[in-house]
């Protein structure tokens, strides 16, 4: 009793630890904007209480009227970039995972290797191409590489390994089910709370991008947002707090559905029944998935 | 059910013409990836002399002889062995805490992931509002020191990963059957040598993942140390790719290409010392 007691208090300070950097900013960021530009400034010490004041966002607000514009275009394309992701992997994860073959292990090799190397190393040649073809300042093509990252594919093939059973596939197959249908009534759905998370670490490397803005895109209206905090602390020091506030909200946002659309137990597998025509057999077989979850 | 498949064979169940629809990532990988990383190898084997061959390797030697490249690779080394260790340990060490029995544990686990997601330059303004130079913390404990800025980087790498790495193992632990660690039990093990003897040596797959997975954090976490502390940063913070921010900078993508693949060649030679010694343990079990 007494070692649980001490385990819990233990926790209950490494979570006040980790959350400390994230209460001192949402303080900055709601107390007035003189005192957060003598803060940034360090001509005074940071807060750890304040009553709470908008004036700093509606300041921020007053001075870049589209920042609402610039806010929502870059969720437009995380979300999207990271939608497309999450197709890509899941289907290349699932290929790399079950079927077999020295091409498939060779291309599992490559991309985990290409995880390894710096982005630079493709941005540059990259912004060569780009500034060859005259597809130059477009902030599209910051975000492909996002949705083509191997790192999903490579993050899916674990995960259908472990939560995907040959005999579902043996069973699709035997019901002449074809490969569009087993994607989507069995594969996508077994996987689907790991596309959460990979929706989720996808949307997050998007909204966090510095090395494609500072490689690919000069004009600094098209730099996402995350890319323009960096200006923005040197030149506006007293909103600098409320920006960075409003940088990080979309993020615990999308975890808390995240959490919310992943493991919700309203959701099932069991819901999207194969209707074949070895309809007994499928029944059969889908009493021994239940069983087995 | 089963002389049906045998029936139908393994081609049947997993026809070859279904990896078509690996082509979508394939092509983008190989446009956005593959490609680039191809041509940015043939330019690391040209010079911008005027009469200089095709191809030499005169980028790799003056890589050498560099005394910037060198000081950045020690720095890199310098600061990513010590932060992948530490982190490992702390996550190894916050999972085997999760893994009795505590309350509200799994808000406790996205309280730990939390920071990993937060976008690099919300936090690097955090951080430098904690630690920067004119912060009271530092004006308090060391003005202008180095090593104070190496320090707080280092933090915010443990800050940032700890929590990834603990996920990781604790999943990993919960995989190990129960079982084997009762038999140990029943037999008079003490905690620390079941772990120490059992579960550990069982984690050795998650401790090769995570290790590969911290140093793909390692790569990515250029971006923080650039918001910190800029494009010049001190001398004991100016990493690999800051050297190869300066030269693109200075528009030569020769001696990019050179620095960043002796960069990656070092990565992918570790990376492949772990697997194969991953594999070897797994013959010896």
């Amino acid at each position: 009793m007494k070692n649980k007691l001490l385990l819990s208090v233990i926790v209950a300070l490494l979570a006040i630890i980790i959350c400390i950097p994230i209460w001192i900013l949402i303080v900055q960021a709601v107390c007035p904007p003189e005192d957060a530009r003598n803060i940034s400034l360090f001509l005074q010490p940071v807060r750890l209480i304040t009553t709470p004041d908008l004036q700093q966002f509606r300041t921020m607000i007053a001075r870049h009227p589209d920042t609402w514009k610039y806010l929502s275009r870059d969720i437009l394309y995380c979300a999207v970039s990271a939608l497309v992701q999450c197709f890509i992997a899941n289907l290349g994860g699932f290929l790399l995972a079950k079927y077999h073959g020295l091409f498939l292990k060779w291309l599992t090799t490559l991309y985990a290797c290409s995880l390894l190397i710096p982005l630079q190393l493709y941005l540059i040649p990259a912004h060569q191409t780009i500034r060859e073809i005259g597809w130059n300042e477009s902030s599209v093509l910051m975000y492909f590489t996002v949705a083509f990252s191997p790192f999903g594919a490579l993050m899916m093939r674990q995960v259908y390994r472990q939560v995907l059973p040959d005999e579902w596939i043996e069973l699709f197959r035997m019901e002449d089910g074809r490969f569009g249908q087993l994607c989507r009534i069995v594969v996508f759905p077994a996987g689907f709370p790991a596309s959460c998370v990979l929706y989720l670490i996808s949307f997050a490397e998007g909204w966090n991008m510095i090395e494609q803005p500072l490689y690919l895109i000069s004009d600094t209206r098209l730099h996402p947002i995350a890319f323009r905090l960096y200006n923005l602390y040197i030149s506006e020091p007293d909103v600098i707090c409320s920006a960075a506030m409003l940088a990080l909200i979309p993020i615990p946002l999308l975890i808390l559905i995240i959490l919310w659309l992943a493991f919700r137990p309203a959701f099932s597998i069991e819901k999207h029944r194969f209707r074949g025509p070895y309809s007994c057999e499928a029944s059969a077989a889908w009493e021994w998935i239940q069983s087995r979850d | 059910m089963r002389n049906r498949v045998e029936m139908k064979g393994r081609k049947g169940i997993y026809p070859a013409g279904d990896l078509c629809w690996l082509l979508p990532g394939l092509l983008g990988w190989a446009v956005f990836m593959a490609f680039p990383f191809g041509k940015t190898v043939m330019l690391s084997f040209r010079t911008q002399a005027n009469n200089a061959p095709m191809f030499s390797a005169e980028n790799y030697l003056r890589l050498f002889q560099d005394s910037y490249y060198l000081l950045s690779v020690k720095n890199t080394l310098l600061f990513f062995i010590p932060a992948i260790s530490v982190t490992w340990v702390i996550g190894l060490a916050a999972a085997r805490v999760l893994l009795w029995p505590v309350k509200r544990k799994n808000t406790f686990l996205v309280i730990l992931l939390v920071p990993f997601f937060l976008p690099a330059s919300s936090v690097t303004v955090i951080w430098k509002l904690i630690f920067g130079n004119g912060s009271v913390l530092m004006n308090s404990i060391r003005p202008n020191d180095q090593r104070w800025k190496y320090a707080s980087l280092l933090l915010l790498y443990l800050w940032k990963n700890i929590g990834i790495t603990a996920t990781v193992y604790l999943v990993s632990m919960h995989a190990i059957d129960g079982r084997i660690l009762d038999a140990a039990r029943s037999d008079g093990a003490s905690e620390y040598k079941v772990f120490f003897l059992i579960q550990f040596p069982l984690l050795r797959k998650a401790t090769i993942y995570t290790a590969f997975f911290l140093m793909i954090c390692g790569v990515r976490f250029f971006r923080e140390a650039y918001l910190m502390f800029g494009a010049y940063p001190a001398s004991n913070l100016f990493f690999v790719q800051h050297y190869m921010n300066l030269y693109f900078a200075r528009l030569d993508y020769s001696r990019l290409s050179a620095a960043g693949i002796v960069f990656s060649a070092g990565i992918l030679a570790i990376t492949a010392i772990l697997s194969d010694l991953n594999r070897r343990k797994e013959g010896d079990i």
